[in-house]
C-alpha cells in the first residue's frame, strides 16, 4: 500500500491505516520527541498526544509537501505547546553577547550519553537548541515559536552550547570514553 | 578521533537519523485513546441531549441559587439560635467572668488590639456604677450569639435589641460568607472548651463570692443559675473580662478578614488559569455545537387594522398582549462566521378587540370566523357601533328585544404555538462580545384556540376561530448579541421580528399579525 493510500484511508479514520502509519513513524517521531522533552516518560506522552493530533488533523494534509516532514512539525508543535500550557517560558532579560560557536573534539560519545545531556538542559534551551541546531529553525521563527525575542533564542543557543560542550568535555577527560558503547 | 568540530555540526551529524523505538504499549493505549474518540463521534445525538440537560441544569441552580440566597439570612439566625441553647454556652460565661488573669494571656497570644475595637471604647465610657440590667446588654451586645440565653431567661426589656443586634451582625457575616461563619462558630467553641477546662474551679468560686458581695438588685435578676451570676461578677471584674469578650470578637473578625482575603488570589489564579485555558482550546478545536435556552417576552401586533374574527370588529381599537415565549435551540458551526439554527419554542399570542357589546339571546349571533361553544350559544356579541353594523342590521329579533340588556366588554382571541425556527446567522464580531445577524423562518404548529368575551369582569368562552392554520409560517429577521463567558458559554440577547405568513385560511379580515421577541439565553458550546 502507497503511503498515499495509507494517508487517505486514515483520514477515513480506518484503525488499521491508522495502526500501519504509527509503525512507519512511531520511531522517528519518538526521536523527535526524546529531543524535545525532558525525559523518556514525557517523550512517550507527547508522543501518543502528538499522533493523536495527527490522526486528527490528517484531513488537512495536502500532499503537497513530505508527509514525514508534516508530522516532525506536528510533533514539534506538540511538544512546544506543552510548554506554552506550563507558561515558565517567560523569563527576562537573559540577553548576552553573542559568541562564537565553541568546537569540541569529535570523540565517540555515545548517543544516549548525548541525548541524555540535551535533555537535563533548562527546558527553553533544550527547545532553542533543537529547533535552531538539529531541525534548523531560524531564530526570528523561533522567537515566533516561543514567543521570545530574538536576541533571548541567540542567547538561550549559546547558554545550551556551552552547557553542552561543558558536559561533552568533562566526560571525555574524567573517563576516557566513558559512555561509549 | 580528534579532530576538532564546530558543537553545532557535531549535534547534527549525530541526530541526523536519530530514531528509537518507542515502548511496545504505546499503540495499544494509542488504539484505546482513538477507538473512544471514534465512539464519541458515532453518537453525537448523546452530545445533543447531554447539553440540553446541562443547560436545563444551569437554569435550575440559577433559579434555586435566587431562592436559597432569600432564605440565607433567616436560616442563619436560626442556627445562631440553636447555638445559643447549646448546654456549653454557661461554661462560656463563666470562662468571661472568671480569668481575668489568663484570658488577658490569650490576649497577648491571639494579636488582637483590643483598643481599635469600638465596642471596647463604648464599654468603657459606661461608668463604673452602671446598673446590671445594662451591662449585661452590653455584654449581649459584645458576645451576640452566646449570651443570648441568659438574656432570654431573664426576660430583660432589652432582650429584642440586644438579640436582633447579634442577629443582624450574625445575618450580615453569612449573607458576606457562610463559610467564614461557620468557622468563626467552631473557633468560639474551641476557645470555649479551652477555657473551661483551665478555669472551671477558680472562675466558679470567684463568681460565687462576688455573687455575695453583689448589690441585690443584681441578685434578683440573676437567682436562677450561677451562670447568671457570672454576668453580675462581670461588672466586678471590669475591664480585662471585656477585653476578653472584645479580643474574642476581634478574633473573629480578623479570621472572617483573612478568609476573604485568602479568597481574592484563589479567584485571580482561577481566571489566569481560564485564560490560559481559553488560549489553548482555541488553538486546538473549534467546537461546532451549541446547544442554547431561550426565553422571551413577546409583543405581539398586527400592521394593518383588520379583525379576524368578524369584519364588523375591523374598525374597533385592539390591544395586543404581551406574552412569553421560551424554547431550546441547537446551532451548528457551518463555518467561522455562518451557523445554522433550529429549535423548539412555546410561544402564544393574545389581543383585545375592545367596545364590544355582550348581550344573552334565545339564538345566539354567529360571529363569521367563530365556532361557538355550547355554554355560548345564547350570547350576542356584537359592535358598538350599531347603526352602522351591518351585522346588527342582520341580528335576530330576539337580540333587539334584550339589547337593554347589553353590557360592554372586549373580546380576547389567544392563539398558541409551537414554533420550529430554522435560521441561519452571520456573524459581523467575533470577540468576548459577539454581533450576528439572524435570518430564517419559523414553522408554527397550532396548540391553543380560544376566544372569549369579557364583561364586567366575567369571562366566558366564546368558542374557537376557525379560519387559523394547523400550520403557518413566520419570516425572521433580528439582531444577535452574545457575550462569552467560561470556557464554552455564551449569554445571548437576541431581538427578533417575526412576521406571521399565512396564518389564517380564509379571511383574515385584513389582519396581519406579526410578533417581536426580545430573547434572552444561554448558550453552551461543545
Amino acid at each position: 500500500m502507497s503511503l498515499e493510500a495509507l494517508i487517505l484511508d486514515c483520514q477515513k479514520n480506518n484503525i488499521k491505516a491508522q495502526e500501519q502509519l504509527f509503525r512507519l513513524f512511531s520511531s522517528k517521531l519518538f526521536g523527535v520527541c526524546l529531543k524535545y522533552s525532558r525525559n523518556y516518560e514525557e517523550a512517550q506522552d507527547n508522543l501518543q498526544d502528538g499522533f493523536m493530533i495527527i490522526y486528527e488533523k490528517i484531513g488537512q494534509f495536502s500532499f503537497s509537501g513530505s508527509f514525514e516532514g508534516w508530522a516532525k512539525r506536528v510533533m514539534i508543535n506538540n511538544a512546544l505547546q506543552y510548554y506554552r500550557k506550563e507558561n515558565f517560558l517567560r523569563l527576562v532579560n537573559e540577553e548576552i553577547a553573542e559568541e562564537e560557536t565553541p568546537e569540541i573534539e569529535d570523540t565517540n560519545v555515545s548517543l544516549d550519553y548525548l541525548l541524555g545531556i540535551i535533555q537535563q538542559l533548562p527546558d527553553r534551551y533544550r527547545l532553542v537548541f533543537n529547533l535552531y541546531v538539529i531541525d534548523n529553525y531560524a531564530h526570528k521563527e523561533i522567537s515566533e515559536m516561543l514567543n521570545i525575542s530574538i536576541g533571548t533564542s541567540k542567547s538561550n543557543l549559546c547558554r545550551a552550547r556551552a552547557i553542552l560542550k561543558d558536559k561533552i568535555e568533562t566526560s571525555q577527560t574524567t573517563t576516557k570514553l566513558p559512555s561509549a558503547k | 578521533m580528534s579532530e576538532r568540530k564546530n558543537i553545532d555540526q557535531y549535534f547534527q551529524e549525530k541526530f541526523k537519523d536519530f530514531e528509537t523505538d518507542p515502548p511496545e504499549f504505546t499503540w495499544p493505549e494509542l488504539e484505546e485513546k482513538l477507538k473512544k474518540k471514534n465512539k464519541k463521534r458515532i453518537i453525537p445525538f448523546w452530545w445533543k441531549l447531554s447539553g440540553i440537560a446541562a443547560a436545563f441544569l444551569i437554569g435550575f441552580f440559577i433559579a434555586e441559587g435566587i431562592t436559597a440566597s432569600r432564605n440565607e439570612v433567616s436560616k442563619s439566625v436560626v442556627i445562631q439560635e440553636t447555638k445559643k441553647s447549646n448546654p456549653n454556652i454557661p461554661d462560656q460565661n463563666n470562662e468571661i467572668v472568671g480569668k481575668p488573669e489568663s484570658e488577658s494571656q490569650k490576649t497577648e497570644k491571639l494579636p488582637n488590639e483590643i483598643d481599635q475595637n469600638p465596642i471596647v471604647q463604648s464599654d468603657e465610657k459606661n461608668p463604673d456604677d452602671e446598673n446590671v440590667t445594662t451591662f449585661v446588654s452590653d455584654k449581649n451586645f459584645i458576645f451576640g450569639k452566646s449570651s443570648n440565653v441568659n438574656s432570654k431567661r431573664k426576660t430583660f426589656s432589652n432582650d429584642n435589641s440586644s438579640r436582633t443586634v447579634a442577629e443582624t451582625n450574625a445575618g450580615k457575616t453569612n449573607r458576606k460568607n457562610r463559610k467564614s461563619a461557620e468557622k468563626l462558630n467552631s473557633a468560639a467553641k474551641h476557645q470555649t472548651k479551652i477555657t473551661k477546662a483551665e478555669d472551671e474551679n477558680s472562675a466558679t468560686a470567684i463568681a460565687i463570692s462576688d455573687f455575695n458581695k453583689n448589690n441585690p438588685a443584681a441578685a434578683n435578676v440573676n437567682q436562677r443559675q450561677e451562670n447568671s451570676v457570672v454576668n453580675v461578677d462581670l461588672k466586678n471584674t471590669g475591664e480585662p473580662t471585656k477585653a476578653i469578650a472584645v479580643s474574642e470578637d476581634v478574633n473573629q473578625i480578623k479570621q472572617s478578614d483573612s478568609t476573604s482575603i485568602a479568597a481574592i488570589p484563589n479567584a485571580l489564579e482561577e481566571l489566569l488559569k481560564q485564560k490560559e485555558e481559553k488560549i489553548v482550546v482555541a488553538e486546538a478545536k473549534k467546537e461546532k455545537w451549541q446547544i442554547t435556552s431561550n426565553v422571551a417576552p413577546v409583543y405581539f401586533g398586527s400592521t394593518s387594522a383588520g379583525s379576524p374574527i368578524d369584519s364588523s370588529f375591523a374598525g374597533n381599537q385592539k390591544d395586543y398582549g404581551t406574552n412569553l415565549s421560551f424554547g431550546l435551540g441547537v446551532n451548528y458551526a457551518l463555518s467561522n462566521k455562518l451557523k445554522i439554527r433550529a429549535g423548539v419554542n412555546k410561544v402564544s399570542f393574545n389581543y383585545h378587540t375592545n367596545d364590544v357589546f355582550v348581550s344573552a339571546g334565545i339564538q345566539g349571533k354567529q360571529l363569521e370566523n367563530v365556532t361557538l361553544s355550547t355554554e355560548s350559544q345564547f350570547l350576542n356579541v356584537t359592535n358598538s357601533y350599531k347603526g352602522n353594523d351591518p351585522v346588527n342590521t342582520t341580528s335576530s329579533p330576539a337580540n333587539t328585544t334584550l339589547s337593554t340588556d347589553q353590557s360592554e366588554g372586549y373580546l380576547n382571541q389567544k392563539m398558541g404555538y409551537i414554533e420550529v425556527p430554522l435560521e441561519l446567522s452571520y456573524k459581523l464580531l467575533d470577540r468576548t462580545f459577539g454581533i450576528n445577524i439572524i435570518g430564517g423562518v419559523s414553522t408554527l404548529f397550532l396548540n391553543e384556540n380560544e376566544i372569549s368575551v369579557v364583561s364586567s369582569g366575567y369571562a366566558t368562552n366564546l368558542g374557537e376561530a376557525n379560519n387559523l392554520n394547523k400550520t403557518h409560517f413566520s419570516t425572521n429577521v433580528g439582531l444577535g448579541l452574545s457575550y462569552k463567558f467560561l470556557k464554552a458559554f455564551e449569554a445571548n440577547f437576541e431581538p427578533m421580528f417575526k412576521y406571521q405568513v399565512n396564518t389564517f385560511n380564509k379571511n383574515n379580515g385584513d389582519f396581519k399579525p406579526y410578533f417581536f421577541g426580545l430573547y434572552t439565553g444561554l448558550s453552551f458550546r461543545f
